[in-house]
């Protein structure tokens, strides 16, 4: 029987080549943009869970409160912590709670210069860690003993690919790599390759070039190991088995206030944060890599299934409208003895041989786009991963899955029909289906819609984020990174001099952070209006005196830096108004003058900067400090004036070498560097837009495959129309027309709901476009337009036949 | 072997309700060749639908084999249906996208005998409606009177024991019909019992009693063996 069911099934899809490509190109596509999603999906949720003890580990993140926040006496919100903490907390978690096992801490990132031989390169992103580390994350070793790797100072382990970039084939333990000063944690000196990993998985919260041991960053600086209010670090905790995280949340207080003791100037508390959470659900700011977005997973998951259910919706749609061609079949069957299980059956294994067909369509689909897909998400996904046996099995569920799904509704209709009814020409159910049929068209048309005016909202909101006067200067700013090398600051005005001299650069400053990049936050405090000192931890930004002229800042009130004043070196500060607003000073122009301490410095504060955007567009701009510190800078900033910057670039790369051959010459353009802060929109952005189009061209399919049965259904009403006058246009209107009202009812449907999900999707922007009623109208109109561009060809063609043969094919 | 009395069907529309069979009731014994006559719209049709067990009477009732049917649901009509009847129609109503052997085979799958019994079978009935050479063709590749032959070969493959023909020679010419007639003729000497819808007098003659039917009623019937 089976044989029979798939051999008719076979020889309809091959009468009905139309109809058959249309389903199975629009169900491969969907499946393809859903397994890609999936592959996407899984690869985000994958983060961390490859060590052995995931679920027994714990990041602690911190949060301090300060000045008028303390007031507050409600528990910090998630984004008010930080992973980026201090040190005594680890090592007091170990002692006081036997629950926790193991801690291992990290340092900040650090980049430092490594040498070796005449090979030299600024790796950025080290961690220096505790010789513990790899007792809780199963990174590989590949050579060395993991349990004293990191035990000695100035130690070193690298991964594979940073081994071979030195080393090559040479085997690199016990070899030295000449490490540059990483200022605050370590000295220069020479590292001992202890240890060769398997490079990190990408799917992992932080990657790493190397480690260093925690042993050279103590040696260096032991007290501030001690300092409960000094930020650098890093901080998990393997917990034992039958840890409960409740039950160790309630003990927190006690133990902040026995270890760390009640301040009046803060308030501090920790919070543990699970490490399969950490990548997606993590709101702690100062991570120590990438994080990713659970709202964009929901999307694109969503996304998926529109895109799935349009799919399907067009093999329902196009199946119930061939209702009628098949009702004779049906007809028939059910004369010579068919029950309507029977029938349910055929039609249901009609529609899994469909989806069968579709299923291999995708994989092949996804076997071209993977790479694609895996260059814009900059993962690294393999075909090859593709192909096994569970995979095998989910395509197996997702084909019988699909086919049950998209073929019940159908299989229930046709096997439904009248035997007596059908063969004498009678069908009942040709209105019902149609009413349904309408409904579903709507359904496609409103999810295509919404991902219209999405897409349009994406845009626009990407092109403000790009367009945005952020208050300071970007612009042809090109940025030399020379990673606070001591041999450099101790020149810096003689290279600011040289470089002035260069007919392409106007102006030249130098600071330890440009717009865009890592700064620290300093505990600052100001005197107040009442006279009283007050403590708060605003971020600094150490710079020259020419910054802000140089990056075009605004004064609001007071004085920039200046030559003129050689005490603005030790006893001047320059803030932001933010800055000004924290301290109680409404008005700029009142904080001028008031005193100031901040990391071991005293004086007034001399002025005021217009608030910039130092921050990405996501954030608001948070209080700032400008401290004049030309001796703490790690980039030197060029204006550059020509248009001809390969010449430019050559020629400061030129001096550069020439008065700095020890450093070698790391540039980026700041507008470009700022920017890379937005890749992960830029990212949602194609995947958003790809998709979009993919689940409109799906709908549109399904539109084209209806225009054309329900053109062929009505061709002896346009016959008998047109023998009575009615003109082309007039058959392409009336044919044209209820599409066009489908899509206009989807378009009042799907605009509030864009509206409500759009306006979710900005609230993470802190800077953001108003919602405008032209989007909406734009898409409505793209919307009508696309449909009517996919059924006119359709209606021309039944509206141009002649009526004398479309009235004998009666 | 078929009892009806007061055999009633109405069509209805919003605001129209059609008296299709009007209190109708005659008997048929088996191995009788019943013709029935009447103009368009008199219901001979609705008729055969319900005697074929396709459709449901409204009032009155229906013996089948000793069995009242009328009030049986459908997949209990479906059941009785593919092991007692077989059809044949004026449109032939083969499956295009079935070949005539698969054609043919249908009803003995929905019966579920086993693929061997089936072959045997399906090649005795197609040698003895001389089609055999056409077993792999496609209906529209056949001539009306092959396609005819083919949905004779169908309606007796399960070894019915009642055919009910609708018009079974209206889309045929003269000699066709005539080979149409002489199987069905051949059919019901062999014991099968045989109802059949005519407008043709000429084909009404190779039945034993012809009942003429008009709005629904029987006006007459003429017992002609």
């Amino acid at each position: 029987m089976l044989r029979n069911y798939f051999k008719i099934a076979w020889r309809n899809l091959w009468k009905k080549k139309i109809y058959t490509s249309i389903n199975i190109l629009g169900l491969g596509i969907g499946m393809a943009c859903c397994l890609l999603i999936a592959i996407y999906v899984q690869d985000e949720l994958s983060y961390d869970k490859y060590h052995t003890n995931t679920n027994r580990i714990y990041r602690v993140v911190h949060a301090e409160t300060y000045g008028e926040d303390l007031k507050n006496t409600a528990p910090p919100a998630p984004g008010e912590f930080a992973v980026w903490g201090n040190a005594p907390v680890g090592p007091a978690l170990r002692a006081d709670f036997p629950e926790v096992e193991e801690v291992v801490q990290f340092s900040g990132r650090a980049d430092i210069l490594l040498r070796y031989g005449d090979k030299n390169f600024q790796e950025e992103g080290i961690f220096f860690a505790d010789a513990a580390v790899f007792d809780l994350f199963s990174w590989k070793f590949i050579a060395g003993n993991p349990k004293t790797a990191l035990e000695d100072p100035y130690s070193i382990v690298l991964p594979e690919s940073t081994a071979k970039k030195y080393f090559g084939e040479e085997n690199p333990i016990g070899k030295t790599l000449e490490g540059s000063s990483a200022p605050g944690r370590a000295n220069a000196g020479n590292y001992r390759v202890t240890g060769v990993i398997e490079d990190i998985p990408e799917n992992s919260h932080f990657n790493f070039p190397a480690l260093l041991s925690m042993n050279t960053f103590r040696k260096s600086r032991e007290d501030i190991f001690d300092m409960w209010g000094y930020v650098d670090f890093y901080t998990y905790l393997l917990v034992s088995e039958n840890f409960s995280i409740e039950a160790f949340e309630k003990k927190i207080p006690d133990f902040i206030t026995r270890r760390r003791g009640i301040s009046p100037d803060s308030k501090y508390t920790i919070a543990l944060e699970p490490l399969s959470d950490v990548y997606l659900k993590s709101e702690a700011g100062r991570q120590p890599g990438d994080t990713g977005s659970l709202p964009n997973i929901y999307i694109f998951s969503l996304i998926g299934l529109f895109i799935l259910a349009i799919a399907c919706i067009n093999f329902m749609n196009l199946s119930t409208a061939r209702s009628l061609e098949r009702a004779r079949e049906v007809g028939i069957r059910k004369t010579v003895g068919a029950a309507r299980k029977n029938l349910i059956f055929q039609f249901l294994s009609e529609s899994v041989l469909i989806v069968t067909f579709a299923a291999f369509l995708a994989l092949f689909f996804v076997f071209i786009a993977l790479p694609f897909v895996a260059d814009l998400t900059e993962k690294n996904f393999r075909s090859v991963d593709l192909f096994n046996w569970q995979s095998a099995l989910v395509y197996l569920c997702i084909i019988f899955g699909l086919g049950l799904l998209s073929g019940i509704y159908p299989a229930m209709v046709l096997s439904g029909f009248k035997p007596a009814l059908i063969l004498k020409g009678i069908s009942n159910t040709h209105t019902k289906g149609a009413a349904l049929r309408k409904g579903l068209v709507i359904f496609q048309f409103s999810l295509s819609i919404i991902l219209i005016i999405g897409t349009c909202i994406v845009f626009t909101q990407m092109g403000y984020l790009l367009d945005k006067d952020l208050g300071f200067d970007r612009e042809q700013m090109l940025v030399i990174d020379y990673n606070y090398d001591g041999r450099v600051n101790n020149k810096i005005e003689t290279l600011k001099n040289t470089f002035n001299h260069l007919p392409e650069i106007s102006s030249v400053a130098a600071a330890r952070t440009v717009p865009g990049s890592y700064f620290p936050n300093a505990g600052t405090t100001i005197e107040s209006q009442e006279g009283t000192m007050a403590l708060n931890v605003p971020a600094i930004y150490e710079v020259d005196v020419d910054f802000i002229h140089h990056f075009d800042l605004e004064l609001a009130a007071g004085r920039a830096y200046s030559r003129d004043f050689p005490v603005d070196t030790i006893q001047s500060l320059v803030i932001n108004e933010a800055t000004a607003r924290l301290y109680g000073y409404s008005n700029p122009g009142d904080i001028i003058g008031k005193r100031f301490q901040q990391w071991g410095r005293e004086g007034k504060v001399i002025g005021v900067v217009k608030d910039f955007n130092y921050l990405s567009l996501h954030q608001n701009i948070e209080p700032l400090t400008l401290r004049l510190a030309p001796s703490e800078c790690r980039y030197l900033t060029l204006k550059v004036t020509t248009s001809d910057l390969p010449a430019a670039i050559a020629r400061i790369k030129d001096v550069w070498t020439h008065a700095v051959p020890h450093r070698p010459f790391l540039y980026k353009f700041l507008d470009e560097d700022f920017n890379r802060q937005y890749q992960a929109d830029f990212r949602f952005r194609k995947l958003f837009t790809i998709f979009s189009c993919l689940a409109i061209f799906i709908a549109c399919l399904g539109l084209f495959g209806l225009a054309s049965y329900t053109a062929e259904q009505r061709t002896k009403e346009i016959g008998i129309r047109k023998v009575l006058g009615a003109s082309v246009t007039n058959v392409v209107m009336l044919l044209s027309k209820d599409f066009i009202k489908l899509v206009v009812i989807a378009i009042v449907i799907a605009s509030p709901l864009a509206w409500y999900a759009m306006t979710r999707w900005l609230e993470d922007f802190a800077y953001r476009i108003e919602l405008q009623w032209w989007m909406f109208t734009l898409a409505g109109i793209a919307a009508i337009t696309i449909a009517l561009l996919t059924v006119s060809g359709q209606s021309i063609k039944a509206a141009t036949t002649n009526p004398v043969k479309s009235l004998r094919t009666e | 072997m078929i009892k009806i009395t007061d055999l009633e069907k109405y069509y209805r529309t919003e605001e129209v309700q059609t008296v299709a069979l009007n209190k109708l009731s005659f008997d048929v014994r088996e191995g009788e060749f019943v013709a029935i006559m009447g103009p368009s719209g008199c219901g001979k049709s609705t008729l055969l639908n319900i005697l074929g067990l396709l459709d449901d009477p409204d009032g009155g009732s229906f013996i089948f084999n000793g069995i009242e049917v009328s009030g049986f649901n459908e997949r209990k009509r479906a059941n009785l249906r593919k092991h007692n009847i077989g059809f044949v129609f004026q449109s032939f109503n083969l499956i295009d996208e079935l070949t005539v052997y698969e054609n043919v085979e249908l009803p003995l799958i929905y019966t579920g005998v086993k693929a061997t019994d089936r072959k045997n079978r399906v090649h005795e009935v197609l040698e003895k409606m001389q089609i055999m050479h056409r077993r792999n063709h496609f209906p529209q590749q056949l001539s009306g009177g092959q396609q005819q032959r083919v949905a004779v070969a169908r309606a007796v493959v399960n070894n019915p024991k009642l055919i009910l023909a609708d018009e079974p020679t209206g889309n045929l010419d003269s000699s066709n019909g005539n080979e149409v007639m002489d199987l069905l003729t051949e059919l019901n000497q062999q014991g099968t019992t045989i109802i059949m819808v005519t407008h043709s007098e000429h084909d009404a003659k190779f039945s034993h009693r012809i009942i003429r039917m008009l709005d629904g009623q029987k006006v007459t019937e003429n017992v002609l063996v």
